[in-house]
Parts: structure tokens; C-alpha cells; sequence
């Protein structure tokens, strides 16, 4: 997704009130650049598709374009932009990054800025390359550790003792760290889904010698690997119109299903637990 | 159970859902000042959704009054900040997906392929679908739940 001639100032106008003869004058092909830049960094940390087609309508009219056609899929962007008789299309291959809400909120407060002439066109493109680029707010360390705090959390409402969610807290936080390297390795999303569960159950089942309540261990260490957000994301598709979107999203979150159930599965049958 | 019964039992939920809610809220990057109101929302959130249950509602029609509370209270913070509400209703809603019951049902579908002779009794089969009814319609009515203030709000404002 390099787009490495953006940061150059595209239009000579500035100040608040954007100037749409000076924006006509830059060439479609860039604003073009721009709407993907815009529209796939909301798509690839967690946006719904509807979102992210109703920001590229935002950026519409300050960029003084007449029309924007998207279609947003769960992976792809398809963009024709077209302002007078003439039009671009790109194609954009958008790799999921994963949740990142604060790249969310600040890419809308900058497109909302924007619609208010407090940023210029010019300004748009390094803005965005700004926020591309946030570190994020928590270490790694703090997310793993939270990671096993959330499913200590779940195996304690499911009704677990103390030594249930100790061993589900430490059994899914280090499946936590498994699933980063394994990600970073861009290892393919079932196997990963499937390798995590596999160690984050394999952990868990410890609680067989150590709690009454063994099964909300092994119920809770896998929760961190549900795929929350595209499922709902999934709802939300289909439920506003973007079926195909959604469907996608659905049947990638089914076979994260299958994977976890895989491994749980697995643990299952060697330690002989009844679930 | 009496009514103090179900405060203490609601305030434990919320407390541990609130825990939940945290984790996910650090594992998606929501910043500092948000985390507290995510808490909260959380907890409100499935403490609202026990309650019902506890109140005899079955699970999917109290996810959802849970997800309009969330969706609700979320518009209201977003207002306050000025910011886009999904950094306060997507921590929240995660407690309430229902992931246990979407991986028992697969488990139990593959179990169901997987058994050399059809089962007599049919049991699996039909807890494997009870799962994965409720699964399904759950996550609907959770999105639509989360989405319903936002768009209405949106429409609303247009309008005036």
C-alpha cells in the first residue's frame, strides 16, 4: 500500500476554505491514491464497510470531485472517482492489519476537520501517513497480559474458583504471545486459529489436578481467539445492505470456529475431558 | 433468589465483565482516557443482560437490550469527546459475543459427521443446532443492537 509520492503538497491553495478550482487542478489519479489510502486504513483496522464507503462520501465534495463509486468487500476496495467527463479507477488489495480503534476514531476526526476546511487537501495526505504510523498505546507486554486477564475474567463468569482463572489467565496469555508470533510470521488465519487453541487448551487442561472447575478453564482460555469484532462487523454488513462484505467476514469467522474447536477438540480426546 | 441475592450476584458479573472488557479494549488500542467509560459500559452492559436473564428473557432478546444499552451510553461518550463511538461500544459488546456457544455447535457438527452411524436419539445433532440458532441470532442482535442508536441519531440529525 506504499503510496510514496502522497506526502508531496498536491494543491497549491491553502487555509480554511477549500478551494475546489485549485483541488481540480491536481490530477484525479492522486485523489484517487488518496480515497484508497484513506478508505483501506479504516478497512484494515476493523472498520465495517459501510464506514468506511460513507468516509470516502466525506471526503467528496473537498476534494472537488463529483462522484465517488466504491465498493467495499472485506479485503478490497474498488474506487472510481469521476469529476467532470473524466474518471480513475483503482483496484486496492487491503492486507486486515487487525482492531486498531485508535486509528478509527483519529482517521475520523481528521476526515471530519476536513469536511470543515480545517485541513486542506494538501495536508490530507501526510495527515493520514501520520496516523499510519501511531505507535500503539500499550506494549506488548501489557497486551498479552490483558489478553490473559479478559479470559481469567470470562473462566470467573462462567462460575470457575480461583485456580481455574489462574491457570486460564497465565494458559491465555501465553497462547496471546503464540498468536502474535505466529501472525507475524503470516501464518495462515485457521492454522493460526487452530495453534492457539491447541496450546492456549493444552495450558488450560492443567486445571484438571489443580480445580473443581476444570471446564471453565478450558471453556475461557480459548475466548481470546473469538473473533469478536468481524463478527459483529458481519452483522453490521449484512444488516446495512454490504451482504457480500458481511458474508465474508461470516464464513472467514466459521472457519476460525472450526479452528478452535479443532484444537479444544484435540485436547479434548488426549486428556479424556468431558466438555 | 431474593433481590439482595441478585444485586450482590449483578455487581460481581458487572465487576468481572468490566475486567473482561478492559483486556479487549487494551488488545484494540483504545486510548487511555476511554479506557474507565469502556469499563463501565461494560459492565452496565452485562449486568443488564444477567439481570433479564436471571429474569427469565432468553439469551438473545436480552443481548440485545444489552447492546442497545452499550450502543446508547457509547453514542453519549462519543458525543462528550467528540469522537467516533466504536471505541466505547466494540469493548463492551465482547463480553457478550457468544463464543462458547459458536464452538460448541461446530464441535458438535463435526462430531455428528464424524460418528460412523446416524445417532438414534438425534441428541447431538440437536444441541448442535440449539448452539448454533442461538449463536447466530445472538451476534445479530448484538450488531444490530450496537448499530441501531448510531444510525437513528444519524438519521435524526439529518433531519433537523
Amino acid at each position: 500500500m506504499a503510496t510514496p509520492d502522497l506526502d508531496k503538497p498536491a494543491v497549491v491553495g491553502h487555509g480554511p476554505v477549500v478551494d475546489s478550482a485549485h483541488a481540480a487542478a491536481a490530477p484525479l489519479s492522486r485523489m484517487v491514491d488518496l480515497l484508497v489510502r484513506a478508505g483501506s486504513l479504516l478497512l484494515q483496522h476493523g472498520a465495517d464497510a459501510g464506514r468506511v464507503e460513507a468516509s470516502l462520501k466525506r471526503m467528496e465534495r473537498g476534494l472537488g470531485i463529483d462522484r465517488i463509486d466504491a465498493v467495499v468487500m472485506s479485503k478490497t476496495i474498488l474506487l472510481t472517482a469521476t469529476r467532470a467527463d473524466a474518471h480513475h479507477t483503482r483496484v486496492a488489495r487491503v492486507p486486515i492489519v487487525g482492531v486498531n480503534l485508535n486509528i478509527l476514531s483519529e482517521v475520523e476526526q481528521l476526515l471530519g476537520r476536513f469536511q470543515q476546511g480545517q485541513v486542506t487537501p494538501a495536508q490530507l495526505a501526510p495527515e493520514l501517513e501520520r496516523i499510519a504510523i501511531l505507535p500503539h498505546h500499550y506494549s506488548r507486554g501489557v497486551i498479552v497480559a490483558a489478553s490473559g486477564l479478559a479470559c481469567a475474567a470470562f473462566c470467573r463468569l462462567f462460575g470457575g474458583d480461583w485456580a481455574a482463572l489462574a491457570i486460564t489467565g497465565v494458559a491465555a496469555a501465553v497462547a496471546a504471545r503464540v498468536r502474535i508470533e505466529l501472525n507475524q510470521r503470516e501464518v495462515n488465519y485457521f492454522l493460526v486459529a487452530l495453534l492457539t487453541a491447541l496450546v492456549a487448551s493444552l495450558l488450560a487442561s492443567g486445571a484438571l489436578w489443580f480445580s473443581e472447575t476444570s471446564q471453565s478453564a478450558l471453556t475461557a482460555a480459548v475466548l481470546l481467539l473469538v473473533p469478536g469484532v468481524p463478527l459483529i462487523n458481519a452483522g453490521v454488513d449484512i444488516l446495512r445492505g454490504y451482504i457480500s462484505a458481511g458474508l465474508a467476514r461470516a464464513t472467514t469467522s466459521l472457519m476460525v470456529f472450526l479452528g478452535i474447536a479443532l484444537g479444544l477438540g484435540i485436547v479434548i480426546r488426549l486428556r479424556q475431558v468431558p466438555l | 433468589m431474593n433481590g439482595t441475592e441478585l444485586a450482590v450476584l449483578l455487581i460481581q458479573k458487572g465487576c468481572w465483565a468490566a475486567v473482561a472488557t478492559l483486556g479487549f479494549a487494551v488488545l484494540f488500542n483504545v486510548p487511555k482516557y476511554a479506557l474507565p467509560y469502556c469499563a463501565l459500559i461494560g459492565a452496565l452492559g452485562y449486568a443488564l443482560r444477567t439481570a433479564l436473564m436471571s429474569g427469565g428473557m432468553g439469551m438473545v432478546s436480552a443481548t440485545l437490550y444489552a447492546a442497545l444499552l452499550i450502543g446508547v451510553l457509547a453514542g453519549i461518550a462519543a458525543e462528550r469527546f467528540a469522537v467516533s463511538a466504536t471505541l466505547f461500544s466494540v469493548g463492551p459488546a465482547i463480553p457478550l459475543v457468544p463464543g462458547t456457544y459458536a464452538y460448541k455447535a461446530v464441535m458438535g457438527v463435526v462430531m455428528f459427521a464424524n460418528s460412523p452411524e446416524l445417532e438414534p436419539g438425534g441428541e447431538v445433532l440437536l444441541a448442535a443446532f440449539d448452539n448454533g440458532l442461538k449463536a447466530t441470532l445472538t451476534i445479530v442482535f448484538l450488531s444490530l443492537g450496537i448499530a441501531l442508536p448510531g444510525l437513528v441519531w444519524g438519521t435524526v440529525r439529518r433531519a433537523t
